[in-house]
């Protein structure tokens, strides 16, 4: 097990981290576009500019990335539990003491002017929790008790996201159980029955288990031209947006919806809508391409992992990755209600940069230690 | 190792398998609707975004000037701009202080003075300087000052202050005619807007950079007035002193040329000037009507001219018949008397004219009949707008026999101009249509619409035939003498044939003791080129006569007219 800190750079997925910063780079020029209309002619290399912001984020998780690269992933799964209980405490306390944006109670900490959004770490944890969770005994996945433990890992910090309310965690949580619990081994049987039971209890859900945040966010994705003073409005301008660039887009910096301010948001949930407009259908595909990239490198490294945890954990953090990228893209192209997911890498914001790349170094450890060298 | 983490991976290949497909067909799934929005439904989206923030304001053409028949401008348009400030980019005091200091530089204020009128508040706009002028409102929109902006707007100039206000009308704040040939003539004078495409942000503010012409305008035409700008300054004083020194509410004087139309000067009071003008003010309301076309009064003894002609015209008197005037004519049970109550005895049909006898066009219209009477009437153009060009002209009323009420009383008191109604301008049209042998010419205001320097002048409209040439040649000889017997019987040098009136205004009671005063007619007598009429209104003085008081203006503003147009006298 003493692979990790003598291993050469050589293994270093630099494919995987190449693909980020392309990534990073996209989005740092779509934030730029985004700003442009309030910091025009303002100096890009002042930390209040949002790319100077964005830039510094990347720059910090590019070397939390190489640092968690280095440490042996091992060290996690002895963290597992530890760490899975401190981020529910922090997921708990945000109800109680966080402070309010747009709504929802997400953010936590605020140091230095960064604040610091517990649910992000908790991703983590879980991701981090279901791995060893399901490798300490690969039966554990084929039976009932398994089955309904790794659902409750998950289901703990979706349901206190969903609470805050944030259905858009909550759901991240779920999908990411569900790649986990399935690569795994869970018996389809069960996830099956699972399915059932869920579609069976949605009208339930509908009725009885929304908040009324919930119900109104459903019903402007639903139909929001009705409710445009509800946040359908929003809706509405990102597919006009979207459509609006057709196959090429009308060029960085001059989609009329994003420098006209008639998009919201622009610079974090909505900046996909900033790309479908200004790059248009390409740009969108460029974009599709560099998550393929990653999701590809993702299979790869989860394929050829040294053992199970490092496996789970590695398509844990792909989901976590690409998920989020499904339901942020799904949210601007109107297929999937207002969540508040941002685009990983791209969107502006700290946190979750931060969490992306880490999440990018704990995959990078298990490649660092992939299989093929136990046989040298 | 497995000791640590668990055994070795299972080789559960498959799964792997099924969640990169389930991936796959969730991007296809995403593709596929970034596909239906962006490729397929492009056009519509993008034809929504363009909704949104493009917006095509028209921006107005340059307005066409009012000239007069020399081409005298009356009213022109001179481009400017309002300038204005947007507070919320003002917000900044640094921003602010610089932008002010610059801006102080083009219009003529001090930059605590642009403060000032920008006020408090950081939103919306403040109108800081209107009218400024175009070179220095271009000058402020090309050097682009923050937080301001220039609107395009325009003005009207009179050149000669308030000379024929009435004629001319006024515009709105949205630059549109409200009166007068600023009103009627609107679109001429407005010509076609260009139209510029804005791109507008959310708050539908325009975005001063983006907009282009979509459609090129056409500028306005000018109008020419046959209004001769010296003609109407001397009618409007001659009136105004006249008013002043009868103590008269008001009046009215019109110069025309009786053979095409044209009227050289018209005027009437009371009238709002054009240099005191104020939309606002509700008392100014019923100064905007031009009265001479719009407001109807009691001719009185001036339409014994049309009573006369009808006689004349169907051969039932001659200007020697006579008839024996008692004083009196009775009339279904009423007594007509003649403005002196006295009785003349056997009186000749001219005397009937210089002597304004009331009993003798009672005679003469009883001889007529009523059918052959208002046939005249109406020949002479009573009862229907004149057609002048300009909008609001009253028709004038009378009643016919058929009409509900009419009686044969209306006969004898509409022979001498009572219980009728007509408008100025048409009663100088009855003048000018005996002065024109006969025939009736529509009267009318404007000469010419002149666009890019080609003109297209209005044409001179004949309304057809009211009385014999011959009957026109004998009524006028009958007004010669009127204007020989007249106390002023003066237009030196020339020929003049008149007829006085001074009728009792109508009250609820009958007639009141306010008069209206009043001579129309035209000179040379043989060779008619000018018809005069005067009007003064609600002179309460017994003593006051139209041959008198309305005659002396007429005297002055006909001989003055004869001269200025270089009439050659015709007589020592």
């Amino acid at each position: 097990m003493q692979l990790g800190q003598e291993r050469s750079w050589r293994h270093f997925d630099w494919a995987l981290a190449a693909t980020a910063v392309a990534l990073v780079a996209y989005g740092l020029a779509l934030i730029y576009s985004g700003s442009l209309t309030n910091y025009s002619g303002k100096p890009l290399a002042v930390l209040t500019h949002p790319v100077a912001r964005q830039a510094l984020f990347a720059a910090v998780g590019i070397v939390a990335m190489f640092a968690l690269a280095r440490l042996h992933y091992h060290r996690w799964y002895t963290l597992a539990w530890p760490l899975y209980g401190a981020s529910m405490i922090a997921l708990a306390a945000v109800l109680v003491i966080g402070t309010s944006n747009f709504g929802a109670r997400r953010w936590l900490f605020e140091v230095a002017g960064f604040q610091f959004q517990p649910s992000e770490v908790a991703k983590l944890a879980t991701i981090i929790a279901l791995a060893r969770y399901f490798s300490v005994d690969p039966e554990r996945a084929r039976t009932v008790r398994g089955f309904l433990v790794s659902l409750g890992i998950a289901g703990l910090p979706a349901a206190l996201t969903l609470v805050e309310p944030d259905l858009g965690t909550a759901t991240v949580f779920l999908l990411i159980w569900v790649v986990v619990a399935f690569v795994a081994g869970v018996r389809v049987r069960h996830l099956g029955v699972l399915t059932l039971v869920g579609v069976l209890l949605v009208p339930f859900v509908l009725v009885f288990g929304l908040s009324s945040y919930q119900r109104d966010r459903l019903r402007t994705f639903v139909s929001p031209e009705k409710y445009e003073r509800e946040g359908g409005y929003n809706i509405i301008q990102a597919e006009v947006a979207i459509g609006g660039g057709g196959l090429f887009g009308k060029g960085l910096t001059h989609g009329t919806q994003t420098q006209l301010e008639f998009l919201r948001t622009q610079t974090t949930d909505y900046v996909f809508s900033v790309l479908g407009e200004e790059l248009g259908f390409t740009g969108a595909l460029v974009l599709f391409g560099l998550f393929t990239l990653l999701l590809m490198r993702g299979i790869r490294t989860a394929s050829v992992a040294p053992d199970q945890f490092g496996r789970l954990l590695v398509l844990g953090g792909a989901m976590l990755i690409l998920g989020q990228a499904f339901i942020n893209v799904a949210v601007n192209v109107r297929l999937f209600p207002v969540t508040g997911i941002p685009l990983p890498f791209i969107s502006a914001g700290g946190t979750a940069m931060l969490t992306m790349f880490v999440c990018l170094g704990l995959v990078e450890s298990v490649a660092l230690r992939h299989r093929e060298l136990r046989y040298r | 190792m497995a000791t640590a983490a668990g055994p070795s991976p299972h080789p559960r290949t498959w799964r792997l398998a099924v969640l990169a497909t389930v991936f796959g067909l969730a991007a296809l799934g995403l593709v596929g609707r970034l596909a239906w929005i962006q490729v397929v439904h492009h056009e519509r989206y993008a034809q929504q975004a363009v909704g949104e923030h493009d917006t095509t304001v028209p921006v107005a053409a340059h307005r066409g000037a009012i000239l007069d028949r020399s081409g005298y401008p009356l009213a022109v348009s001179v481009d400017a701009f309002d300038v204005y400030v947007d507070r919320a980019q003002w917000k900044n005091q640094a921003v602010a202080l610089r932008a002010a200091d610059q801006l102080a530089g083009y219009v003529q204020l001090t930059p605590s003075e642009i403060f000032a009128a920008v006020g408090e508040g950081d939103t919306g706009e403040a109108l800081v300087a209107k009218r400024v002028d175009y070179e220095s409102g271009s000058k402020i929109a090309n050097v682009g000052i923050p937080g301001v902006y220039v609107q395009p707007t325009s003005y009207r100039l009179h050149p000669e202050g308030d000379l024929a206000s009435g004629i001319l009308g006024f515009l709105g704040r949205d630059l549109t005619g409200l009166a007068g040939v600023e009103r009627d003539y609107n679109q001429v004078l407005a010509g076609e807007p260009s139209y510029y495409r804005y791109e507008r942000d959310t708050q539908g503010r325009p975005i001063p950079v983006a907009h282009e012409q979509v459609r090129p305008g056409t500028p306005g035409a000018n109008v020419e007035l046959t209004i001769d700008r010296v003609l109407q300054n001397e009618a409007e004083q001659l009136l105004d002193e006249a008013i002043k020194a009868n103590h008269a509410t008001g009046g009215d004087a019109v110069i025309m040329d009786p053979h095409t139309g044209a009227i050289l000067a018209l005027v009437s009071r009371p009238q709002f000037k054009l240099s005191q003008l104020d939309l606002n003010d509700p008392k100014q309301m019923p100064l905007y009507r031009l009265r001479a076309i719009t407001d109807t009064y009691e001719p009185g003894s001036s339409f014994k001219i049309v009573t006369m002609a009808a006689g004349l015209d169907t051969g039932t008197v001659t200007p020697n018949t006579t008839y024996n005037d008692t004083g009196t004519a009775m009339v279904g049970g009423y007594a007509i008397h003649n403005w002196d109550y006295s009785a003349h005895g056997i009186t000749t049909m001219t005397q009937v004219l210089v002597q304004s006898l009331n009993t003798g066009t009672v005679w003469v219209a009883g001889k007529l009949g009523p059918q052959r009477f208002y046939q005249y009437v109406r020949a002479f153009g009573f009862g229907a707008p004149t057609g002048a060009g300009l909008s609001g002209e009253a028709p004038g009323y009378f009643r016919q026999p058929g009409d509900p009420g009419w009686s044969i009383d209306d006969l004898a008191t509409n022979s001498f101009g009572q219980g009728i109604s007509v408008t100025f301008l048409q009663m100088a049209d009855a003048f000018a249509t005996i002065a024109n042998g006969g025939v009736r010419v529509q009267p009318h205001i404007v000469r010419a619409i002149v666009r890019d320097g080609q003109v297209q002048p209005e044409p001179a409209v004949t309304l057809g035939r009211a009385v014999k040439p011959e009957t026109a040649t004998q009524l006028t000889g009958m007004m010669e003498q009127e204007v020989q017997h007249l106390y002023y019987p003066i237009v030196p040098g020339y020929t003049a044939a008149g007829k006085s009136s001074t009728a009792n205004v109508a009250d609820a009671t009958g007639y009141s003791n306010l008069r209206i005063l009043a001579y129309g007619g035209f000179a040379p007598a043989r060779d008619p080129r000018v018809v005069v009429m005067v009007k003064i209104d609600n002179v309460d003085n017994s003593q006051a006569w139209g041959g008198v008081i309305a005659a002396s203006v007429w005297s002055h503003l006909m001989s003055y007219t004869l001269h200025y147009l270089g009439v050659p006298e015709d007589r020592p």
